[in-house]
């Protein structure tokens, strides 16, 4: 604990192609991680005093920090693109607005300025805020291997608490979330202590767009990170919140449904009963925001 | 008294030093054949060191030497007792255990130094300190204050009995026949917990021994360099002018940067005098949360006597403080909580009883504030409780109970920090309370915008809490004031700055004296070269102690001046004024001679200095108050709950402050804004967790929340003057004001806005979880 030990030494490489990377994984395999922006990477190498000898900085290939959209096929993001790139975005404050509000909550503006989406999602912490608003927009990876392209979804990709699906010799290339249903009305809340820089204790992001198909008239997304190993959807709370009229009531049934789902840990930051609360709580007043912006 | 340049919004001279990066900070000092030094710290909290290994470490190129106790000899002593033995009341218990250089033979808390590696630079220090290798035996950590008393309990201190650092009773009247009047007899247990300083700046030291010149050159973070100087000459054998200690700027000290002889302290003099080369430590975040002092942790049971009026008959109380693994700073801050616990209240019957108790956790020494926020958090919660209970209006209750004007100066019978009895010089409390009341409109925001906001589901609350704060205790300080042939002003004082505006509101008190410009005057502070006699700055005292030397030598270089000047101008002193820059005959303003042309007369190449008479325009002076001056304020906060998740907004934030005579009403006020963050800390954010083996769970900024400027609100300070009668200028002590009545304000304004949920808080910090736990527990 005490004996600080520092950023361990390690060689940096920087990668011009997609062989490049192929090639250095092949090489080096657990002695090689990939660089992003490096806000958790290198916290996690100071703090642990141990780390692999290779990074590899894969901020530079192609398409790597490219952020496009256009209504028919959705919103691409390049894993290196950086956070302050995303929520000032005007396509991403239209379409994708809590993805933008969510990317405003991570740390400070200058980590994000470093800070990738890509990153974010490939650190698979259960806390990450970009979580809960990637999830409500259906947001699938793209991973690129010798053997191509493969493409996952969120649920699929978290595996556990920074744990993902990839395997060793794929990379995350891109986010790809499709266009949002007509109208579709979001809302999100981080429960932090402080206005800058804490992990998030709890955050919930809500989507709703009307959906005549369901008997309630809407269909309700639900995503909540800190609260379970990795961040996730409540597909039988969506289920339900599908079938009956958006009451109070029913609001309140389904945000005491999600609290039940959930599974945090106890720790110093917040205890598991007050975290489950809050789950219900900001399920709740996270419903009851967009059923009235959908009104 | 009417003042020119005292009391003025002087803006600080020492800012563009400081913004631009032209000061100088220990860690800025890098000299020519240096050696870094890293340390190894223990993991457990609580173990037997059964065996060290440092043979690997010492194999490291560029490793210069590992030392652990044994390596240091005869030269391994524990650090000095820091203040006097406790005060001669009967009964009285006082275990002095004081922190030691490099832990022997048992660790008595997490982060407790075990070995120190000294190499050619910090990276190989701290890989050499990986290399390092202590077989421990592990042993019950002792944590919990109310059964760390228990027999059989775990001992931090072998040699003692049980953990019982200290006891003593204090007692003013007579409690129990008092309590037979009375018409409501409360009693409230309080857990009040333990937070970090968290200066921006932590704690470093560079040590230069010069073998050829036999002395030895010390950089130190400290609040105190002459006291650090005095004891580090005795602790090598050398004599004190052999040692010079210099606290350049210093990002902050908050009382845990006091005189400490830190283990580091102790171990890099000793180094650099074998090695004969210098070596430099700074502390990194997570060492300051390991190794620097801590404070605020308490259990107390009060009782509060009152008559169906409202009118406290008596209050008894007893308290467990947690002194952390040793008590090298005394009774200073449990002597603190008792003389706040009756706060500027008109209490004839107190009966206290201290039980100050050993612990494995980090050692306590003062925080800003020092044992006053607690005291004052009892008091106050005590008589909101009273007032529910009652059926009174909490504000009746305040003015019925202050301590009237007239009654001063009181004295509250017990025994202060300063084992002097606690005296309050002055105050003039009612008005400053009804001041704050009017400046938050308690009035219309009960009357009106509370039951507004109230109907639209928020829940907003209001909380004002008068507090008293002892400041300026002795026992003295010193300043050297001098009148350079240039005419500019040269002064030294022995306090050293960690922010306080030394430089500027000591600079004012020369310019009024002497009629010059505050830049004219270059104060220097916190150097022994410059001065030898002092103590340092803590307990809110340098414009009080310090302050008044500061003015006491200027006065007395201006009765220099206007000697000479009569002589040579051959005027009378009393038509002579000084002003800008010149002594000059009030009439006749063109006859005239400058400072500097005096400064030179004064000096003479020929002649004789007369008989009974000095060179020079310069004098060194001290003051040394009886006892301290007592400043007196009220802050009020109106905050908003969100009741579905407990966090917390404050929308308004006053403070009225009486500090008697301001020398400078912008440091004052930044002083409050500091307060009030510090302590807006210690009521939501900021709680060190321990858990039962007393590792602390939260030691990075990324845990343990200090609010930043995004967390403040805006805060408005008002002033009221009463000034101190004890001292010519007439000053009181803020630094720590700021920081004390935060926690009892935060604590009424919640319960004021919540009262549906028939909420008593009784314990401090409060986190947003916290209170969820709290809310649901009176739910039930």
């Amino acid at each position: 604990m005490l004996a600080r030990p520092g950023l361990p030494d390690f060689e940096y490489i920087k990668a011009e192609t997609f062989q490049d990377v192929f090639d250095w994984m092949k090489e080096k395999g657990d002695d090689l991680k990939l660089l992003m922006g490096g806000t958790d990477l290198f916290i996690q190498m100071r703090d642990r005093g141990e780390g692999p000898g290779f990074l590899l900085d894969v901020k530079g290939l192609p398409g790597m920090q490219e952020i496009s959209f256009d209504r028919k096929n959705g919103l691409k993001v390049g894993a290196a693109a950086t956070l302050n790139s995303l929520s000032s975005h005007p396509n991403l404050l239209t379409y994708y607005s809590i993805l933008c509000q969510a990317a405003d909550t991570v740390g400070n503006y200058q980590l994000r300025n470093l800070a990738t989406l890509g990153g974010n999602i490939c650190n698979a912490s259960p806390s990450a805020d970009m979580s809960p608003a990637a999830l409500v927009y259906d947001g699938i990876v793209v991973v690129e291997s010798p053997r191509g392209e493969r493409e996952l979804s969120l649920d699929q990709f978290w595996v556990g608490p920074g744990k993902t699906a990839l395997e060793k010799d794929e990379f995350l290339k891109r986010i790809h979330f499709p266009t949002p249903p007509d109208k579709a009305a979001g809302s999100y809340y981080k429960l932090g202590r402080s206005k800058m820089g804490d992990l998030a204790i709890v955050g919930v992001a809500v989507l709703a767009f009307p959906d005549p198909n369901q008997p309630a008239g809407v269909q309700f997304r639900i995503g909540i990170n800190s609260t379970a190993p990795t961040a996730y959807r409540v597909p039988a709370v969506e289920e339900f919140l599908a079938q009956s009229p958006t009451t109070d009531e029913i609001l309140y049934k389904a945000a005491e449904m999600a609290m039940d789902i959930s599974a945090p840990i106890e720790d110093q930051r917040a205890t598991a009963i007050y975290q489950k609360k809050m789950v219900r709580n900001l399920v709740y007043k996270g419903l009851k925001e967009v059923r009235e912006i959908l009104k | 008294m009417t003042y020119k340049v005292i009391g003025k919004r002087v803006k600080r001279v020492e800012d563009p030093r400081l913004l631009t990066g032209g000061a100088l900070f220990v860690g800025d000092v890098n000299l020519p054949n240096m050696l870094h030094a890293a340390f190894f710290r223990s993991d457990y909290a609580h173990a037997k060191i059964k065996s060290i290994d440092t043979s690997l470490a010492k194999e490291i190129p560029g490793v210069v030497g590992v030392y652990t106790a044994e390596d240091m000899g005869e030269a391994w002593e524990p650090g000095p007792p820091l203040v006097s033995p406790p005060p001669t009341l009967e009964g009285v218990v006082f275990n002095s255990r004081r922190q030691v250089p490099l832990v022997k033979d048992k660790v008595k808390h997490a982060g407790e130094i075990i070995a120190v590696v000294v190499a050619e630079s910090r990276y190989i220090a701290e890989d050499a300190v990986e290399e390092i290798y202590v077989d421990y035996e592990p042993l019950p950590a002792v944590t919990d204050l109310e059964k760390c008393l228990e027999p059989g309990h775990p001992l931090v201190h072998d040699d003692l009995d049980s953990n019982l650092a200290a006891y003593l009773v204090q007692n003013k009247g007579d409690y129990e026949a008092a309590k037979k009047e009375a018409d409501l007899v409360l009693k409230r247990k309080f857990k009040l917990d333990r937070g970090a300083a968290v200066a921006m700046e932590n704690r470093g030291i560079v040590v230069d021994w010069d073998q050829k010149n036999q002395h030895l050159m010390i950089w130190d973070t400290t609040q105190s360099p002459i006291p650090i100087r005095n004891g580090m000459a005795a602790r090598l054998g050398l004599r004190t002018h052999q040692v010079r200690v210099v606290a350049p700027f210093v990002g902050g000290g908050f009382g845990p940067k006091i005189m400490m002889f830190y283990a580091e302290e102790m171990v890099l003099p000793w180094l650099t005098m074998k090695l004969n080369r210098p070596v430099k430590w700074i502390e990194d975040r997570k060492e300051n949360f390991y190794a620097t002092t801590q404070e605020r942790e308490q259990v107390q049971e009060v009782e509060m006597a009152l008559s169906k009026e409202g009118r406290i008959l008596g209050i008894k109380q007893k308290i467990i403080h947690d002194t952390g693994a040793f008590d090298p700073y005394g009774l200073t801050t449990p002597l603190n909580t008792q003389s706040h616990s009756m706060g500027g209240y008109d209490v004839q019957n107190y009966n206290s009883e201290l039980f100050v108790v050993f612990t494995n956790k980090i050692i306590v020494t003062p925080v800003r504030g020092a044992g006053r926020p607690q005291g004052i958090y009892v008091v106050e919660r005590m008589l909101d409780i009273a007032s529910k209970e009652l059926k009174l209006d909490p504000r009746d209750v305040r003015r019925l109970n202050f301590i009237p004007k007239d009654a001063f100066p009181y004295n509250h019978e017990i025994i202060d920090q300063a084992f002097v009895e606690l005296v309050l010089d002055s105050g003039n409390y009612l008005p400053a309370y009804e001041k704050a009341l009017e400046k938050i409109e308690y009035d219309k925001f009960v009357q009106e915008e509370q039951p507004r906001l109230r109907a639209e589901g928020k829940y907003v609350g209001i909380g004002v809490v008068p507090f008293i704060e002892t400041t300026g205790v002795g026992p003295y300080e010193g300043a050297r004031v001098a009148v350079e042939p240039s005419g500019k002003i040269s002064a030294a004082t022995g306090v050293g700055t960690q922010g306080q505006s030394h430089m500027t509101s000591f600079a004012q008190i020369i310019a009024e004296e002497l009629g010059v410009e505050v830049e004219d005057v270059s104060l220097v502070s916190g150097d022994t070269a410059e001065i030898h006699w002092g103590t340092g700055t803590f307990a809110s005292r340098g414009a009080v102690v310090a302050g008044n030397a500061v003015l006491a030598a200027a006065s007395d270089v201006r009765k220099k001046v206007l000697k000479l000047a009569s002589k040579i101008l051959e005027t009378p002193e009393d038509e002579l004024e000084l002003e800008g820059g010149l002594v000059r005959v009030a009439d006749i303003p063109e006859k005239s001679i400058s400072l500097g042309e005096l400064a030179v007369l004064a000096n003479p190449f020929r002649g004789a200095v007369e008989p009974g008479t000095e060179p020079g325009l310069e004098s060194t002076k001290y003051f040394g108050p009886a006892y301290g001056a007592t400043a007196f304020g009220v802050h009020g906060m109106i905050l908003e709950v969100d009741p579905e998740t407990m966090m917390i907004k404050i929308h308004k934030y006053i403070a009225v402050e009486d500090c008697g005579t301001m020398l400078n009403p912008l440091v004052v006020e930044g002083q409050i804004h500091g307060g009030v963050s510090m302590g807006i800390g210690n009521a939501y954010y900021e709680k060190l967790h321990y858990d039962e083996n007393a590792q602390l769970l939260n030691a990075s900024l990324a845990d343990y929340l200090i609010p930043t400027s995004a967390e403040m609100p805006h805060i408005e300070v008002y002033h009221e003057n009463t000034p101190a009668p004890n001292n010519k200028l007439g000053t009181k002590g803020v630094g720590e004001a700021g920081a004390i009545p935060v926690p009892a304000a935060f604590a009424q304004a919640l319960e004021n806005a919540l009262p549906d949920f028939n909420l008593e808080i009784t314990e401090t910090p409060l986190s947003p979880n916290r209170l969820y736990e709290l809310l649901y527990k009176s739910e039930e």
